[in-house]
């Protein structure tokens, strides 16, 4: 925003004491200016660029006494709030200032009618060649001063003021104060938006630190919880189950037929609740018990799970053929629960057709793709989520066994070891579980 | 010496607070081949109050094997089993532990106070009454008890 002084449009009324002299600049004298201009302008841009934080201010100040002869001077800015924030007066001033009450972020209502204050709002720069009458008790006086806004596109950013030069302040002065506030004002701008960003971006960091750590509590609460429900329902539930088995035993066929059966009715209650919480059971041991991780050598790991199954694999005649896979770190006995669980799946949700079940991995992007394929009975992908949550059971009770804890417990150690797991299907052509773990490097 | 002449049942000491289990174990004990009386305490104190035949047990056999639940109200097992050790009188009666716990801390520790063996009370009845008869088994027929 450059404005040639010749016009006179910015200059304050003569109730404020100005003296303005007329410009008599030659030819010569212009293109030594405008050196002189393009050097100011250098030197300011140098100290935005290079010089860290509140120093810079206090930098750039130390540029503008220089060039403008002045013995003291204020670089402010304005905040969020339309309050001026004044990082730096000269540091003598500062201390020597007795003012009662030293501030250095004055909010928009208490500015009154200072010439910075009247500066800023009236958008233009203030000369003041006398003494000023408005100075507080205490501040070192004030012969005379120049005060000029920092605009950018017709926003005012900031404020430049200095004071005490030796002789009055003139057109050049004025002219002079003009092109650094020209050059300050988009990188101010720059720097005050960046500080923003900033602030807002350390803020989300703070909320997010504060919501992890909080899921981490909740999660731990939530296991604690499944863990004690489960445990303290175990004693009352023995009382149920063994006495009304009790009653089946002695009494079974001495009652009623209707006897019979609600005593049937009961002891099926009584065990299935049982299955569910031990279950639940297992479910809070995953975090609440789990180990160390260690190297795992994966080919023995399932080796081990097949031989858990192996009364199951037997029965069905499964075929199961393992590919080589590699070692990972993580807990060894939660993998053989993970690999007996897809497997043990595989073999209970078995087709007609004789049982394959293909154990393979995939390195790749830092992690291991472990693959569990089989040509058993499939799903449909309305049900690729479902299957992962607890107690979800495709089937009724007496088509297959098991309370759907399964894959709820699968889900929850890959996520331990910070995989994912998922599964690709075909309702009648099998299906293929998915999980991964990440690898780490060891030391 | 194991005197148990003929009609001289083996005294048991059940020490078990909840009467759910109690009955349980009575009606395995009844299927019992060796003749056996089985005396109830529902907590420690009352525990350590049939064993010194104070009170009403002033006339209580003494035991000849002692089953430990370790959850009590009052006096807990754990504590039992410590007062057993380190009374001359009573140390040498052998203790069974039968609880539902199977933390490891209490397992040691009932085996550095001396406890004879640990067993966990199984959560399905079969299993339990296979539990209950295995003692019996065991412990009144293959060993021989320290009776007085």
């Amino acid at each position: 925003m450059k404005e040639n002084w010749n016009k006179n449009s910015k200059k304050d009324g003569p109730a404020q004491g100005i003296v303005m002299k007329e410009n008599h600049g030659t030819a010569e004298s212009m293109s030594a200016v405008s050196r002189q201009e393009l050097a100011i302008r250098n030197r300011i841009a140098t100290i935005f660029l290079t010089i860290p934080d509140e120093k810079m201010y206090n930098e750039v100040l130390k540029i503008i006494l220089e060039i403008l002869e002045s013995e003291f001077g204020v670089f402010g800015y304005l905040d969020e709030d339309g309050a001026l924030v004044v990082p730096t007066m000269t540091r003598h001033i500062w201390e020597k200032c007795k003012v009662a009450e030293k501030k250095i972020v004055f909010p928009r209502e208490t500015w009154g009618e200072s010439s910075w204050a009247r500066s800023i709002r009236e958008k233009k720069i203030i000369c003041s060649n006398e003494p000023s009458t408005r100075t507080p008790e205490g501040h070192v006086p004030i012969e005379r001063h120049l005060s000029q806004p920092i605009v950018l596109k017709n926003e005012v950013v900031g404020i430049l003021q200095v004071a005490n030069k030796k002789s009055d302040y003139d057109d050049r002065d004025l002219y002079l104060l003009n092109i650094i506030a020209d050059t300050i004002a988009p990188i101010l701008k720059a720097r005050l938006q960046r500080d923003i960003e900033e602030r807002e971006r350390k803020k989300a960091e703070e909320k997010l630190k504060e919501t992890i750590a909080e899921l981490t509590e909740s999660n731990r609460e939530l296991e604690q919880f499944a863990y004690v429900a489960s445990h303290d329902l175990q004693e009352p539930l023995r009382m149920v189950a063994s006495y009304v088995q009790l009653l089946e035993r002695r009494y079974k066929g001495r009652l009623d037929a209707d006897a019979d059966d609600f005593i049937a009715y009961a002891v099926d209650g009584a065990n299935r609740m049982q299955l569910l919480i031990n279950d639940l059971l297992a479910y809070s041991r995953v975090g609440r018990l789990g180990k160390e991780f260690e190297l795992c050598d994966c080919a023995l790991i399932i080796e081990q799970a097949v031989k858990n199954l192996e009364v199951a694999v037997e029965e069905s005649c499964a075929d199961i053929i393992c590919e080589p896979v590699p070692k990972v770190k993580g807990d060894p006995v939660q993998f053989t629960q993970l690999f007996q669980n897809l497997i043990g799946n595989a073999i209970k949700f078995r087709s007609e057709r004789p049982l394959e079940v293909l154990i393979n991995s995939e390195c790749g992007n830092g992690e291991v793709i472990f693959s569990v394929k089989d040509n058993g009975i499939g799903m449909s992908p309305d049900y690729f989520d479902r299957i992962f949550k607890i107690f979800q059971r495709l089937h009724g009770r007496g088509e297959y066994p098991g309370t759907g804890i399964g894959l709820a417990i699968s889900k929850k150690i890959v996520e331990r070891h910070s995989g994912r797991i998922w599964v690709e299907s075909e309702p009648g052509r099998g299906s293929v579980f998915f999980f991964t773990i990440p690898e780490r490097r060891q030391e | 010496m194991n005197f148990h002449g003929p009609g001289k049942p083996i005294e048991i000491l059940l020490v078990e607070d909840n009467p759910g289990d109690v009955r349980l174990t009575q009606e395995a004990f009844k299927e019992s081949k060796v003749f056996n009386n089985l005396n109830v305490a529902g907590d420690g104190v009352e525990a350590m109050e049939y064993l010194r035949r104070e009170g009403e047990y002033v006339d209580a056999p003494r035991p000849d094997l002692i089953l430990l639940d370790l959850n009590l109200p009052l006096k807990d097992g754990r504590e039992v089993l410590s007062d057993l050790q380190t009374s001359d009188e009573f140390k040498r009666i052998p203790v069974v532990v039968l609880t539902t716990s199977s933390a490891e801390q209490d397992i040691f520790r009932a085996y550095d106070l001396n406890a004879n063996c640990y067993i966990n009370k199984p959560v399905d009845l079969d299993q339990f009454l296979t539990v209950v008869k295995s003692i019996n088994n065991f412990w009144m027929t293959v060993v021989k008890l320290p009776s007085e």
